[in-house]
């Protein structure tokens, strides 16, 4: 056995080298195939006598056939076709044509060249790999550019809505167009944080604590402040992504609302600010004191919830 | 089937004829049919295992891909073992799927089949079944094996003890194949092996 042999399948014949050890049998493919005098025989003739470890054809079936002996390998797997090779490579790399390729014996890696590329083709290769390399950064640069926009132009129809379209047109040309293009899109931003705020969450809270005190409160909305036989189990609010859906379109509407609001409720005002302020302002109260109410109403109903004993069967 | 191939097979097929361990009778191959495609393979179980002694057909089907794809090997012969299907004989062998290397040969994959039923991975196996009882019980592996050897491979030794067993499940006029695997895979114990039968 050289020395190429012993280092020999350290990955892909492991198991077998250790059964070989174990059990006398020399089944890796390199010194396999002859007895030890055989082995020593090829070696001498190698050159003259080669035999391709893919195909297994010698020179005398084709004397045509490119050699070549791309790894440390020694003896009968020494020589190989270089199309044969070409083909054992490919079938390795699975269409990755970068893909590294080790002998399987030896492990030694195969010194793959490309032919020199010509100036134009190599021009090309290089745009080729940045403009593949800058892909995705292009993309996601175009998707918070969209979003961006979407934002400034949303932040421009609420400020027509609100002011008015005349006046709010008036007002953003005027304005410093740095200040519009940071300002703008800030306006659907303030309206989702603002979403988030859950007021009513803590009114409840408060409620609850201090229902005893507010008696004139128990007369309006009745079971406030009984004594509840348990406490339910709280769903937390942000955790589906339904409610989530929810902050985001209730915010974008909320200018709408308010100014169908404020022009119903408040026409006598004359200021469209002013009057989509108040209507914004009502409806958010409004809107407010139902939730508290449905809320609370839930959670009683929680609360007084109960269980049946099974109902038992007669026995026939 | 590519030119390549047959080449090949041709070539290997003398190989394997020619071969010091066909003379000794340690391994065999045959054709089925006569366009290489399919061969019928024979290992010897290997002295000092529960195997000595008996003779494993395989089924070798050459890949039209061949020798870039490993050759699709498989137990014809029942055999119970952490590494080959019971049921199946499929063989969970490294060389026959990833580590494939078209410098092997027909030869020295009889020979690695060979080699590993001399030497199980439990920890890589094919048959959980087995493989437990390889860790948590050799000895009932050993002779669990060793009766299958000679049930289905033709091995000298038996185990009167598991025969019994076999025998009196047999009376009650279950398959002999379904019993051997039910006590097998139950520890050769009667009454669950009863119930597995009863259960299929």
């Amino acid at each position: 056995m050289d020395d190429a042999a012993e280092d020999a399948g350290s990955c892909s014949l492991s198991r077998l080298q250790m059964l070989s050890l174990k059990w006398q049998v020399r089944v890796c493919c390199r010194w396999a195939s002859a007895t030890m005098s055989e082995q020593a025989a090829v070696v001498m003739q190698q050159n003259l006598d080669r035999s391709c470890w893919v195909c297994f054809a010698t020179d005398e079936d084709d004397r045509t056939a490119e050699w070549v002996r791309p790894c440390r390998c020694r003896g009968s797997t020494k020589w190989v076709h270089q199309a044969c090779l070409q083909r054992w490579v490919d079938e390795k790399q699975r269409g990755n044509s970068t893909a590294r390729v080790a002998c399987p014996q030896c492990n030694a890696e195969y010194l793959i060249v490309f032919p020199k590329l010509g100036p134009v083709v190599y021009v090309l290769d290089l745009a080729d790999r940045l403009i593949s390399k800058a892909g995705p950064f292009a993309a996601a640069g175009i998707m918070v550019g969209s979003i961006y926009w979407t934002a400034v132009t949303y932040g421009a129809v609420t400020v027509m809505q609100v002011v008015g379209h005349k006046e709010g047109l008036d007002v953003m040309e005027r304005a410093d167009p740095l200040f519009l293009l940071i300002g703008l899109p800030t306006i659907p931003v303030m309206l989702i944080l603002g979403k988030m705020i859950r007021w009513e969450d803590y009114v409840l809270r408060l409620w609850r604590k201090y229902s005893n005190k507010l008696q004139i409160l128990n007369s309006i909305f009745p079971g406030i402040g009984c004594p509840v036989p348990r406490i339910p189990a709280e769903a937390s609010p942000l955790a589906d992504h339904v409610s989530a859906t929810r902050i985001l379109c209730g915010a974008l509407v909320f200018p709408t609302i308010a100014t169908i609001v404020g022009k119903l409720m408040f026409s006598s005002v004359n200021s469209n600010l002013q009057r989509t302020i108040l209507g914004g302002i009502a409806f958010v109260a409004i809107k407010g004191a139902f939730k508290v109410y449905f809320k609370q109403q839930q959670y009683l109903r929680q609360a007084h919830r109960k269980i049946l004993n099974f109902p038992e069967q007669e026995e026939a | 089937m590519a030119n390549i191939a047959v080449q090949r097979i041709k070539r290997e097929f003398k190989e394997v004829i020619k071969s010091e361990e066909t003379i000794k009778n340690q391994i065999k191959v045959e054709l089925v049919g006569d366009n290489f495609t399919e061969l019928r393979g024979e290992i010897a179980g290997p002295p000092d295992t529960p195997y000595e002694g008996g003779k494993y057909h395989l089924e070798i089907k050459i890949p039209e891909t061949y020798p870039f794809n490993p050759p699709k090997v498989r137990f014809i012969t029942k055999i119970w073992h952490p590494n080959i299907s019971s049921v199946t004989g499929a063989i969970c062998l490294d060389i026959l799927k990833d580590q494939w290397a078209a410098a092997m040969t027909l030869r020295t994959v009889l020979l690695s089949l060979q080699a590993l039923l001399a030497a199980a991975e439990p920890d890589d196996p094919q048959d959980a079944v087995v493989a437990n009882q390889y860790k948590q019980n050799p000895e009932m592996f050993k002779q669990t094996a060793r009766l299958w050897s000679h049930i289905y491979a033709d091995a000298p030794i038996s185990s009167p003890d598991y025969t019994r067993k076999i025998d009196k499940l047999c009376a009650m006029g279950f398959d002999k194949n379904a019993v051997i695997a039910a006590l097998s895979s139950k520890s050769w114990d009667v009454e669950t092996a009863t119930e597995l039968l009863l259960s299929n």
